[in-house]
């Protein structure tokens, strides 16, 4: 593959380059995502109404060091805490806190003059405090620029963690399907005959079936089965919530190989009669080497192209994951618990519409830059595969 | 052509043999049979269902020792194990239930009451009809003594109360029947068949009861047999010790008759060391308890030889004398006493052994039959894969997919949840793919002008947004707040129309993007194919070479398209149902996930795999027929 020339063309693509960006910004942030979110401030919530829970609240941000079980705080000492922090609002304050400019934007609005609980026995959004500075352009409008969830945790810590899960539910699956796919393919393709027959009967049923349904069917029998999560919690993966996504991405991995292998087995079939090929073979090169060294460099702009689509695919199946209930626990923090969250709090009164908006333009944003970069990328490299 | 189909046809059964290989390996593999089992005919079932359903399917096959076992159950001999803890919780249960009915019934009294004085039934008559039913029934009349002591006995009091309701009701109907009211006859006939049922109801559990307290007595009789041997233990014990007691105060009474004299010379010639430990301790008896009658006479010789006053010693004679006698009825009593008390003994020793052997043969018999029954599990072999995966594949072209969590067979609530998906999906498909075409023949059109690159954009915007977060930002804002359409809900016939319109909407916007995109490009691929040319060059207009020449052309690829994914829209759509409480396929197959019921996602996963199989041959064969330059290699 001419990657130089591949270069040059995508350089002269201005939106490509700003999708490029975009999803490198967007790796920087995935990658130091828990130097600016740490895990504390994601189960930052301080209920001040409740006694224990300002303990906790109390130790944390005045006296760490204070053991005493039994403290019971002053309403001094609650002042004392909450003003300590110039940034801090109470627990029942920051649940469900709007965003601040939206709160600038409609001070007056009936629906935050609505306090305590909801139907479901959540917070409501708390009330426009007249006392606060909500002017547009005041510090305090954009302290939570995206509002704060149920917990009191800002939507945009929330977003960043999730933004790190989100490129691991890219990646991983990604990762699977590509190396299956290209282990199938080159097999498939460079010997032929009856492995070749074998491996495509295996890919033709395979993609008889219906992808949702099989991914539904694989998940279902995998995880009720306790030897592969016993499998898995031996590898390392003690937390069941990390453990339960992980058999998820694996499973996704292990049903999307099926389209990328054919293409690679194709393009196998058509340079293994190659020149080079016969030359490698005639210096006496092993097969293995032949087909990862010489025919695999030759096809692996396939496997990029698949892999950039591949990754907005399966964080799209993440959220229809997290809907459907099965594979990743709501106490994970991904984009695709905040959308399917987001039905019931968008169906309150004082509709909370926040959490999911935020979630929703954060995947589209990194959905789109990848899908359009995906596609200039393929494009630049193989302009016959436009489909 | 005709090869082609043919190969194709001949593919068929083996990758549809492979499609069904891989479900059995997901459903079947990763579960045991006694889950599968379980899955089948519910959570709450015995060991023994799940073993009969399993040999029935054939996944198990018992061996000698199971089989005798078996056989040896439905001979009766055997009660199974948990029979205990059913008598035990029906023998709690049924009285309650029985109360109820008796409520009923009492209830219902209070009705009949009402409408006797509605009808203006003398007392007189009530008590009378009430006194005759009583008397054929063989219960004792009302207030008398006997009908008060039966009160006591709750059944019995409540018994009576069926009596009472019978025979006001047939007086009200007699009433009726002299009224001639037609209406009143009916409804008095309905309440006596009501009647009736509760009265059947509440004896057939009673007789219910009864056979089940007389299993519990059987039981009981095994634990009964167990507190006998303890109690004649017992009893043994202190007989025993009643006997060892009197063995004592014999051997304390014999020293008395004992000379320590003749003992000493007893035991100084023993030489044996048991006996002679025997005898040391009886002459210490002896030396304590033995009175010298011979000594206290001679000394009374001697004291009247030498004229002295004897009274004291001559009191001192009587007084040992008497001893004596009464030493002499004593020792004979406790002889007595102890014979018979070393009879009780022999005769407890033998009712304990009696009783023990029972108990050893009560126990015998739970452990070893009853129990043994429970760990049957031993006795029989699961069979191999192959012959599963024979059971399984005829499973499903019987299409027997078992039931529910809700106990309803999942054929039927397939059929069922299939018409409300069909309702939803097939305009949904045939308008998005309408406007699809529209589009894409808009954008061929108009292609490298502004309105091609907005098409494109606009597609692949709406592509990059989730479609869960456009179907709730939807419904909210068109249907919770603007109100242009019901939130959820559905209803049959006509009426769905205004339930779907939204879903509908949703679908063809979630689903423009990519359909958009598809059909762009294969319409741009067409206009440049030569054909186009040509007939541009024969001086065809535009629209004709549009609508005449290239779409045609695209429909190729377009109707292959439709024919995979027709067949699967019953299946309806998964995310759409449940966000709009659509009853459909789609809707259940999200419970079925949500509460793991595991028979339904295995009949639709097969039902999808095999009609997208199947749609994929036809769109196959459809391909090869539309378009021949398809290369048969």
């Amino acid at each position: 593959m001419p990657w130089k020339e591949v270069l040059k063309i995508l350089i002269k693509q201005k939106l490509a380059m700003m999708c490029l960006a975009i999803i490198l910004v967007s790796t920087f942030f995935a990658i130091t995502a828990s130097w600016f979110v740490s895990d504390i401030d994601l189960q930052a919530n301080h209920k001040v109404d409740d006694i224990s829970n300002l303990r906790r609240f109390e130790k944390t941000r005045l006296t760490e060091e204070s053991d005493d079980l039994n403290y019971q705080p002053s309403k001094a000492d609650i002042d004392a805490a909450v003003s300590s922090d110039e940034n801090s609002l109470t627990g029942m304050e920051r649940a469900y806190h709007p965003p601040g400019w939206w709160l600038a934007i409609h001070p007056d609005h009936d629906h935050w003059k609505k306090t305590g609980k909801g139907d479901d026995g959540k917070p409501n959004p708390p009330v426009a405090i007249d006392n606060r500075d909500w002017a547009l352009f005041g510090a305090k409008a954009w302290r939570f620029p995206m509002g704060c969830t149920v917990d009191g945790v800002p939507v945009h810590y929330k977003l960043l963690r999730g933004l790190r899960l989100a490129f691991i539910i890219g990646l991983i699956p990604t990762l699977l399907s590509s190396i299956i796919a290209v282990i199938m393919g080159l097999t498939a393709g460079y010997f032929g005959k009856l492995v070749d027959d074998l491996i495509i009967y295996i890919i033709s049923t395979i993609a008889s079936i219906p992808l949702l349904l099989l991914l539904l069917a694989f998940i279902q029998s995998v995880s009720s089965s306790k030897s592969i999560q016993q499998m898995l919690e031996s590898m390392g993966a003690e937390d069941k919530a990390i453990r339960n996504m992980l058999l998820v991405l694996i499973v996704i991995g292990l049903t999307t190989w099926v389209g990328l292998s054919r293409l690679v087995r194709a393009e196998v079939i058509k340079h293994k009669n190659r020149e080079y090929v016969h030359a490698a073979r005639a210096l006496g090169y092993g097969t293995t080497r032949i087909m990862l060294k010489h025919i695999l460099p030759n096809v692996f702009h396939l496997v990029i192209i698949t892999f950039t689509l591949g990754f907005v695919g399966a964080m799209g199946l993440e959220v229809f994951l997290s809907y459907v209930g099965i594979g990743v626990e709501s106490t994970l923090p991904t984009w695709g618990q905040m959308i399917s969250g987001g039905r019931l709090e968008l169906q309150r009164d004082p509709s909370v519409w926040w959490p999911l908006t935020f979630a929703t333009i954060a995947l589209f944003i990194v959905s789109l830059a990848f899908s359009l970069f995906g596609d200039a990328l393929r494009d630049a490299l193989d302009p016959k595969l436009r489909t | 052509m005709f090869a082609y189909i043919m190969r194709r046809l001949i593919y068929m059964p083996f990758i549809l043999l492979g499609v069904i290989l891989i479900t059995f390996m997901l459903f079947q593999m990763t579960s045991t049979p006694e889950t599968q089992a379980k899955s089948y005919i519910g959570e709450k079932t015995s060991q023994r269902q799940i073993y009969d359903w399993l040999e029935n399917k054939g996944l198990i096959s018992w061996t000698d020792t199971g089989k005798q076992k078996i056989e040896a159950t439905a001979n009766g001999k055997l009660p199974p194990k948990s029979a205990h803890f059913v008598a035990k919780s029906f023998l709690e249960n049924t009285p309650i239930e029985l109360q109820e009915f008796y409520d009923e019934a009492e209830s219902m009294q209070e009705d009949v009451d009402d409408l006797l004085s509605e009808q203006e039934v003398s007392a007189d008559d009530i008590k009378m009809a009430v006194a005759k039913t009583r008397k054929d029934e063989g219960l004792p009349p009302l207030g008398s003594a006997e009908a008060k002591e039966a009160k006591q006995i709750k059944t019995e009091a409540n018994a009576s109360i069926f009596a009472n309701v019978e025979a006001k009701i047939a007086l009200l109907q007699a009433t009726a029947k002299d009224k001639g009211d037609k209406q009143l006859i009916e409804e008095f006939d309905e309440l006596r068949g009501k009647h009736g049922d509760l009265k059947n109801e509440s004896i057939t559990l009673a007789q219910k009861w009864q056979k089940t307290i007389d299993g519990a007595r059987q039981e009981q009789l095994i634990l009964t047999l167990g507190y006998d041997v303890f109690a004649t233990a017992k009893n043994y014990a202190s007989t025993n010790a009643g006997l060892q007691s009197t063995k004592k105060r014999l051997s304390a009474l014999e020293a008395i008759f004992a000379n320590p004299a003749a003992l000493q010379v007893e035991l100084d010639s023993e030489s044996d060391a048991d006996k002679k430990a025997e005898l040391r301790t009886r002459l210490a008896l002896a030396k304590e308890h033995f009175i010298d009658v011979v000594a206290i006479e001679t000394t009374i010789q001697t004291a009247k030889a030498e004229n002295k006053d004897t009274k004291v010693l001559e009191k001192q004679l009587a007084d040992a004398k008497k001893a004596i006698n009464d030493g002499k009825e004593e020792l004979e009593d406790t002889r007595k006493d102890l014979a018979a008390r070393t009879v009780d003994v022999a005769k407890l020793r033998e009712d304990g052994e009696i009783a023990t052997a029972k108990m050893t043969a009560a126990e015998k018999l739970v452990k070893t039959e009853i129990v043994s029954f429970e760990d049957i599990e031993a006795d029989f072999t699961y069979t191999n894969a192959f012959t599963k995966f024979r059971i399984y594949l005829f499973d499903i072209f019987n299409l027997r997919f078992g039931d529910t969590l809700n106990s309803r067979p999942v054929m039927s609530v397939i059929y069922d949840g299939m018409w409300p998906s069909l309702m939803l999906t097939l305009p949904a498909f045939f308008l998005a793919e309408l406007i699809g075409v529209f589009f894409g023949l808009f954008a061929a059109m108009y292609r490298q002008t502004k309105i091609d690159t907005s098409i494109i954009v606009s597609s692949i915007l709406l592509m990059s947004i989730n479609g869960i977060a456009l179907i709730m930002f939807g419904q909210k804002f068109l249907a919770a707040d603007l109100n242009y359409f019901p939130v959820t809900g559905f209803a049959n016939g006509i009426g769905a129309v205004r339930f779907l319109i939204l879903p509908i909407f949703l679908y063809i916007v979630i689903t423009f993007g990519e359909r958009i995109r598809f059909n762009r490009i294969v319409m741009l691929d067409e206009t440049n194919q030569d054909y186009v040319r040509t007939a541009r060059a024969k001086g065809l207009g535009e629209n004709t070479v549009l609508f005449k020449h290239i779409f045609r052309n695209t429909l190729i690829p377009l109707i292959t398209r439709w024919a995979v994914a027709i067949p699967s829209l019953y299946l309806g759509s998964l995310v759409l149902e449940s966000f709009f409480s659509i009853p459909g396929l789609g809707y259940m197959t999200v419970d079925a996930i949500q509460n793991s019921d595991a028979n339904v996602i295995r009949a639709v996963v097969v039902f999808g795999s095999i009609s997208f199989m199947i749609a994929n041959l036809v769109s196959d064969v459809l391909y090869a027929v539309a378009d021949p330059r398809v290369k048969l290699s």
